[in-house]
């Protein structure tokens, strides 16, 4: 079956490509659920703890999961994040964002907001980096709140949309 | 000259006089679809070149996979990611192909998607009005289009093309200039920070994507309310985004989408 195709207004359908045509029947969408609550979010994560730092002495490295949520199918679906630390005001970050530290590197303490999927769930961590020695202070991300817009999508990472048709 | 078009509302609306998210379809708008995809293995230290052929430089995104788990998109390096597997991969593009290359001795795997997006291409469309409270999904009125061999009862969305129970990110605006001339910006009608991307070339033509926030030198991307930057002479200020670059004779380009037209679910964590 020939596909169906529309070109936005005053657009010759024969010569049209890219942003020119708003539908093309061999191209499938990317697909928010308005079903899944969980497709579109607006997630702020305030931090009324602090979460753990590594010793310094043996450990540089210390993750800690500080919140997830069901995406709602069962296989790695395409996803976008967009992290402020000011309300969004502005984005800081995407899947990773900064909140204490950064500049050059080797960091010797920082702390950074990562998000990650898998076939279940989204997870937010925060990682941190201390190397204690002199002056270093220890990172502390206490009474930040790091706010977030999620887009989870239908469309799978791993079993793909293209092609279509055949 | 097509002036062809596809509109339908929910019940009790009318196509002329519906509000834009009263609407279950419109041509229209030109929604964000997958012209190719391929998932891609990535060998340490390895360089992997894709061809999509589709002959214009396509709005391209790719995860970086990781036993099984989706670390994010790529980016290139900025001060922040260094050392993530984000940036562990460099993803290149053109108007025929792909390119991948691993830095490290790391084992990936890369979902690249190509959308319908020409980023060369300036364009701009009218912001939608947004509903105040979400509307239920009517299961009466609907549109869907499956994909071959897909059935079109099937409960899974990923077997269609086009279904009215979901959503498209729609193409708002893309912005494109010349480093040499400036940077690019887009100022943003409505009062929230837009869904933006930016991508930058090496002025042959071979683009990339960068992630917003703090950078290094070089290329720049700002993506928040209340931006300004040195034009010339000038200041330039934006309310939406900004990418501008200190390197002269690239190419740059701004794709800016709008949310979907339902409302956000809203969640608040305390940790």
């Amino acid at each position: 079956m020939p596909p169906i195709k529309v070109s936005k207004p005053n657009t010759d359908l024969r010569t049209a490509n890219g942003t020119d045509i708003t539908l093309d029947t061999v191209k499938p969408f990317a697909k928010l659920d308005s079903t899944n609550s969980n497709s579109f979010q607006l997630i702020n994560i305030l931090f009324l703890h602090e979460p753990p730092n590594p010793d310094g002495v043996i450990s540089f490295y210390q993750r800690t999961l500080v919140h997830h949520f069901p995406h709602g199918y069962k296989y790695v679906p395409s996803d976008w994040f967009m992290a402020s630390i000011d309300g969004m005001v502005s984005a800081a970050g995407t899947e990773g964002v900064y909140l204490t530290g950064g500049g050059g590197l080797p960091l010797n303490s920082s702390t950074v907001f990562i998000i990650e999927t898998d076939d279940t769930n989204v997870y937010f961590y925060i990682d941190k980096y201390y190397t204690a020695g002199g002056t270093v202070v220890a990172p502390t991300i206490l009474g930040f709140t790091v706010t977030v817009r999620s887009y989870v999508f239908v469309n799978d990472l791993l079993g793909l949309d293209i092609p279509s048709q055949p | 000259m097509s002036d062809a078009e596809i509109r339908i509302t929910k019940l009790g609306a009318s196509v002329p006089t519906a509000a834009d998210y009263e609407f279950v379809y419109n041509s229209d708008w030109p929604s964000l679809a997958c012209a190719f995809d391929k998932l891609v293995d990535v060998g340490a230290n390895a360089t992997v070149t894709v061809d999509h052929n589709l002959r214009f430089v396509p709005f391209t995104l790719g995860w970086i996979i990781a036993g099984g788990i989706n670390k994010g998109r790529i980016f290139v390096p900025s001060e922040s990611f260094e050392s993530s597997p984000q940036t562990d991969v460099s993803l290149t593009f053109t108007k025929n192909t792909v390119t991948l290359v691993n830095s490290t001795a790391n084992i990936y795997q890369v979902c690249v998607k190509c959308y319908n997006i020409d980023i060369t291409q300036s364009v701009d469309y009218t912001l939608p009005k947004f509903p105040a409270v979400n509307q239920p999904y009517d299961k009466s009125t609907f549109i869907k289009v499956t994909k071959y061999g897909k059935g079109m009862t099937s409960t899974d969305l990923r077997d269609f093309i086009l279904h009215s129970r979901a959503q498209s990110p729609a193409l708002l605006s893309t912005v494109v200039g010349n480093s040499s001339d400036g940077g690019i910006y887009y100022n943003n009608p409505a009062s929230y920070v837009p869904w933006t991307f930016a991508f930058f070339d090496d002025g042959n033509g071979n683009y990339q994507g960068i992630a917003p926030g703090f950078q290094e030198t070089g290329v720049a991307f700002q993506l928040g309310k209340n931006l300004s930057f040195t034009s010339g002479s000038g200041t330039i200020k934006a309310n939406g985004a900004i990418l501008d670059s200190t390197v002269g004779g690239q190419n740059l380009s701004l794709v800016i989408l709008r949310d979907p037209l339902v409302v956000a679910n809203s969640v608040e964590v305390q940790f």
